[in-house]
């Protein structure tokens, strides 16, 4: 075509292409059937792209090439890009066809031996090479100058991630690319050629018949393997070369350790890495020490898994990613998390040992990947990875960590399903199968948890959000997250249900552990060992929400659920179970029967291995009988549960129920009066809690409580007093919601007053821990027993000050055990009329009073002269008392204070 | 300064004529804008330069003083000072390049004007007045338009009244002359650079 008729033509093509919104003038251009004029039409765009002031400012070639117009038969048109060896030119070639070619010469002047040695190895593994993925050299040379070129072909691509990016591909048609990369640099490698510096711009995708084809261009720091074909090591002198951004520790080692097939294997880790979450594993940070501190972090730091870089972008950032990939963000993690994650880090490992040993080796496992066999990287263990969790997290797990130890308690229920497994008919398969199930749920467990944290709340300013917040921002999206994998939805339900739980977030817990068990009902049989916990952890949810009698029947389900894996594992204790879930079954006060029963488990327990599972699985089951009769106050059960107490202590080894319980005991034994072992239990627990690193859990401020109580109480008030000084300290530094269990702590300090009352020592922080409490109460977070005793050592002001927190809560609706606490302080107020119109007022809505409140109404009564009517109230608690009820215990206390009372 | 009155003047006058031959008005604006520049010189402090394009307006208001010229005169003024600029421009890039190359020789050569900005880095004027004669060659119009924008300092509406097109068609003229041009200047700033 004439010069001019091709410039008009320009001009026309260019003003079109204007017209066209960005992403349509590419295909376009594509159009264009003269190749020369649509090289030049998108050099125009790209200019046109540029805006005005880059290039019309600076003209790097004006002095030097552009002088050159030609180079033999070759007419120079732009240049393309240089690098630290040689500028690369667009050249068009006349003769004997008309076509763009790549020219490549070193830069003129540059006349060191080593450049020119290096240069003439490019060409010469270039020549080697014969693969569509790999640009082809044509020719070569040198100028007249005896500056050496040579020519290739032209890719006219754009880099890998760009070419990506900007036609949205989803991370499967990445991969695929991808993988076509990795099979042009096996090629190499085959050729016993080492690429060294693969990064997106030496990776280009051109289109090719409507396909696309990635292209592996500049071998400019080429290496051959072995140094066979007589070549010399380009970098014998020990300079470092490539880019940083892509290069392996090995080979930014100043100390010039040798490279081979997998440093490359590691660049291209990098390059998926990037195409896949849009970052680099390592970004260069300026401010952290330049080349040298990125060489340093580079041998040091490992890279965050895709998934979690990604998980970690700012949310627009994330949003902008999954459209990129034609996703949605939850889309995007999901096909990151695991295969993908596990593929990118095997092959980006510090240690080159550690990594695919070539390219091959990645590639087949991302061919694994897409047909979903097992891919060889492979998971690192649950336990590792919740390690380095919690080393990334360390002030945020810190309140979380026994939701994370509750986690690896979960794989408890392994041992629990293995046992279930070996009953199954086909041992090797049911096993084989409930490993990969067991797999399913660490992984997804895990990775939800990491997408917790990650995501927790960027929002309330606060730095660190309270588990709390974290939980109540997420459960709602378990469904979307996870609703097409019911293993995986309910091992995090369950774990969720557990973390409600342990913060007494009674319905709520009992919300998600009940959705939990409907999922995990549908897998009972093949899994019951898991079921089974998700049955117990749900029946102390009901206990928790419902009070007494709730969550039986999930007990009695779990029983069943336990002793089918006993069945054949531990025929011998099946008998005995049995006889102690029988008489649960049935509704009323069982506990004579129970107590028998559980008498007789603790027999067949006795002499036990303690490291076989079935034991294990059996003490847990008889040891939530324990704590449900402990729950129940059942009379004679005293005997019965410190024998449990050893039970649990063998058989639940240091997992978080055998602390839970102790906690429990440890309790139990202040309630009897038993100082001593009391202190001794919370000390135990406590110090099992410090080993694991937890400092603010709920179970720490209750043992502290317990120990400080019971330390003031046998005869060492002033330590006791500190001890109790120092849990108040800590909970003014917990957040105003902290957790319920905290404000209850809080308010045993006000029961510390009254127990301290002869040592005249009550202090200031009496009234900020009730008002704690209150606001507790007021929310119905706050269990209620605490009350009448705090309120009697409550000085006049603080009380007062209480009520009026109380009116205002009752103002504004507030809980349901406001209306009784109202009536209590004026009763406290010595204002015994309005406090007895009180209870009246909290009667009419109740359906059940608490054996407290039946007491100071009684009170009241008694004080106002309604002496028959206080009569009535006290025959009721004597009621309580007297059944066999889990309300006994607090009903006899309650009469004992009526009684003190003067009734 | 007389002088200089009397070119404004004299331009004034030409511009009040219907056709205004190019030819009778480059030398006066030529003039008139050396001497306005020159005229400068002592009134700028040292860091100082003068843009070029306030130098041609600050020519129009001059000429404007003796009447005004109407539309078809103020078109023709700029037209034609916009290419007595860049003459200008390239005629004090060529002294400089010169004066760089003689530096050596200590070859003193006479300064009559004070630098003027162009816009653009001074060793740029010489390879941009280049290109835009390649430009001129293929492309008379957007060669045209970038003339006025640059060395004539004109904006977008007034260059399209002038070449009597849409402000549109001046805007993808401006846009292809300057795609144009920064290809042939030179590749932009390569990936891996």
């Amino acid at each position: 075509m004439a010069e001019a008729g091709r410039e008009r033509r320009l001009r026309e093509l260019f003003d079109q292409a204007l017209a066209l919104p960005a992403g349509q003038r590419e295909s376009m251009v594509a159009a264009v059937d003269d190749e020369l004029l649509a090289e030049r039409l998108r050099a125009l765009l790209l200019q046109d792209a540029l805006g005005t002031t880059p290039a019309l400012q600076r003209a790097p070639l004006a002095g030097g090439l552009q002088q050159l117009r030609r180079i033999g038969r070759y007419e120079l048109l732009r240049e393309l890009g240089h690098g630290g060896m040689g500028t690369v030119l667009l050249a068009r070639q006349v003769e004997p066809v008309e076509r763009l070619v790549a020219l490549k010469m070193v830069h003129p002047g540059t006349d060191s031996q080593e450049v020119a040695q290096r240069f003439a190895l490019e060409r010469q593994a270039l020549a080697l090479m014969d693969h569509p993925g790999i640009a082809r050299i044509f020719d070569g040379g040198a100028t007249d100058d005896g500056v050496p070129y040579f020519v290739m072909e032209y890719v006219r691509g754009e880099p890998i991630t760009g070419y990506c990016d900007r036609r949205q591909l989803d991370c499967a048609a990445r991969i695929a690319l991808f993988e076509r990369v990795c099979d042009a640099v096996q090629h190499a490698h085959q050729k016993a050629i080492l690429h060294r510096d693969l990064k997106p711009g030496n990776l280009l995708v051109c289109e090719a018949g409507g396909r696309p084809q990635p292209k592996v261009i500049d071998f400019g720091v080429a290496r051959a393997l072995g140094g066979g074909h007589g070549m010399p090591a380009a970098t014998q002198g020990g300079g470092v070369v490539g880019t940083y951004a892509y290069m392996s520790p090995e080979q930014a080692d100043p100390g010039g350790q040798d490279v081979d097939t997998r440093t490359d294997v590691y660049a291209l880790g990098a390059v998926l890495y990037e195409l896949l979450t849009g970052k680099l594993p390592l970004e260069p940070d300026p401010a952290a020490g330049g080349i040298a501190g990125f060489q340093r972090r580079l041998m040091e730091t490992p890279p965050l898994q895709p998934s979690a870089r990604v998980a970690a972008l700012p949310p627009e950032a994330v949003l902008a990613g999954a459209r990129a990939r034609g996703t949605t963000p939850g889309g995007w993690l999901r096909q990151l998390r695991g295969d993908l994650d596990w593929i990118v880090l095997r092959a980006l490992e510090k240690d080159r040992n550690r990594r695919y040993a070539s390219v091959a080796d990645l590639a087949a496992d991302l061919v694994r990947h897409r047909r979903a066999e097992p891919v060889e990287a492979g998971p690192p263990s649950l336990r590792y990875r919740l390690g380095k969790f919690v080393r990334r997290h360390r002030a945020m797990v810190a309140g979380g960590t026994l939701l994370l130890l509750g986690l690896v308690a979960g794989l408890a229920g392994t041992t629990w399903g293995m046992v279930a497994a070996h009953a199954a008919r086909d041992v090797e398969a049911a096993a084989r199968q409930r490993q990969a199930r067991q797999l399913d749920r660490e992984r997804a467990v895990a990775d939800y948890f990491e997408f917790l944290l990650f995501y927790g709340d960027p929002g309330t300013g606060h730095g660190v959000p309270s588990l709390r917040d974290v939980l109540d921002r997420l459960a709602p999206t378990i469904a979307t997250r996870l609703g097409d994998q019911p293993i995986a939805e309910a091992a995090v339900r369950a774990a969720v249900g557990r973390a409600y739980l342990a913060m007494g977030e009674a319905a709520k817990a009992e919300a998600q552990l009940a959705l939990a068990w409907q999922l995990a009902a549908a897998q009972a049989d093949a899994d019951p060992g898991v079921a089974g916990l998700v049955l117990y952890d749900l029946a102390r949810a009901r206990r928790l929400a419902g009070g007494p009698g709730a969550g039986r029947g999930e007990l009695v389900a779990m029983f069943d659920l336990g002793i089918r894996a006993l069945a054949e594992q531990a025929p011998d204790l099946v008998p005995a179970l049995q006889r102690l879930v029988e008489p649960l079954r049935g509704g009323g006060s069982p506990w004579a029967e129970v107590l028998v029963a559980c008498d007789a488990a603790l027999e067949a327990l006795a002499g036990k291995p303690w490291d076989a599972a079935a034991t294990r699985l059996a003490a847990r089951l008889v040891s939530a009988v324990g704590q449900l009769l402990q729950d129940a106050g059942v009379a004679g059960s005293e005997p019965l549960l410190d024998r449990l107490e050893v039970v649990a202590r063998g058989g639940l080894g240091g997992d978080v129920d055998f602390l839970l319980l102790l906690g429990r005991f440890a309790e139990r034994q202040l309630d009897a009066g038993r100082w001593a072992s009391a202190r001794r239990l919370a000390a135990e627990v406590l110090a099992s809690l410090d080993a694991r690193g937890v400092r603010d859990h709920w179970l720490v401020l209750q043992c502290e409580r317990v120990r400080g109580l019971a330390l003031a109480l046998a005869d060492e008030p002033a330590a006791g007093e500190a001890a109790l000084l120092a849990l108040q300290r800590r909970l003014e530094g917990l957040p105003a919601d902290a957790n319920a269990s905290a404000h209850a702590a809080a308010a045993a300090l006000a029961e510390l007053c009254v127990r301290l009352d002869g040592l005249g020592r009550r202090d200031a922080f009496l009234a900020a821990s009730l008002q704690r409490w209150l606001e507790a109460v007021a929310t119905d977070r706050a269990p209620l027993p605490w009350w009448p005793a705090a309120l009697e050592g409550l000085p006049l002001d603080a009380v007062a000050a209480a009520r009026t927190i109380v009116e205002r809560e009752l103002a504004s609706g507030g809980g349901r055990l406001l209306p009784a606490l109202r009536g209590a302080l004026l009763l406290r107020e010595d204002r015994a009329e309005a406090a007895a119109a009180a209870f009246e007022a909290a009667f009419a809505g109740a359906s059940e009073v608490a054996p407290e409140v039946l007491a100071e109404a009684a009170i009241a009564r008694h004080r106002v002269g309604r002496g028959a009517a206080a009569a009535e109230l006290v025959a009721v608690l004597r009621q309580q008392a007297a059944a066999e009820d889990p309300l006994a215990m607090r009903a006899k206390k309650a009469l004992v204070r009526a009684q003190a009372a003067g009734l | 300064m007389v002088g200089a009155k009397t070119t404004a003047a004299a331009i004034s006058t030409l511009l009040q004529q219907k056709r205004v031959p190019a030819a009778n008005l480059l030398p006066l604006l030529y003039d008139e804008l050396r001497a306005l520049a020159r005229g400068r010189v002592a009134m700028l402090a040292r860091s100082h330069t003068l843009r070029a394009t306030d130098l041609v307006h600050e020519a129009w208001l001059r000429v404007v003083a003796g009447g005004d010229p109407g539309w078809d005169g103020r078109a023709h003024f700029f037209g034609a000072a916009a290419n007595a600029m860049r003459n200008i421009l390239v005629e004090q890039a060529r002294r400089r390049s010169t004066r760089k190359r003689d530096a050596s020789r200590k070859v003193e050569l006479p300064t009559d004007l004070p630098e003027l900005e162009a816009g653009l880095p001074y060793d740029d004027v010489l390879s941009v007045h280049e290109a835009l004669l390649a430009l001129e060659r293929e492309h008379a119009r957007p060669a045209r338009v970038v003339e006025l924008r640059f060395f004539g300092g004109l904006t977008m509406p007034d260059i399209a009244a002038m070449l009597d097109v849409s402000v549109p068609t001046v805007e993808r003229d401006w846009r292809f002359a300057r795609a144009w041009l920064q290809d042939r200047l030179g590749a932009p700033p390569s990936a891996d650079g």
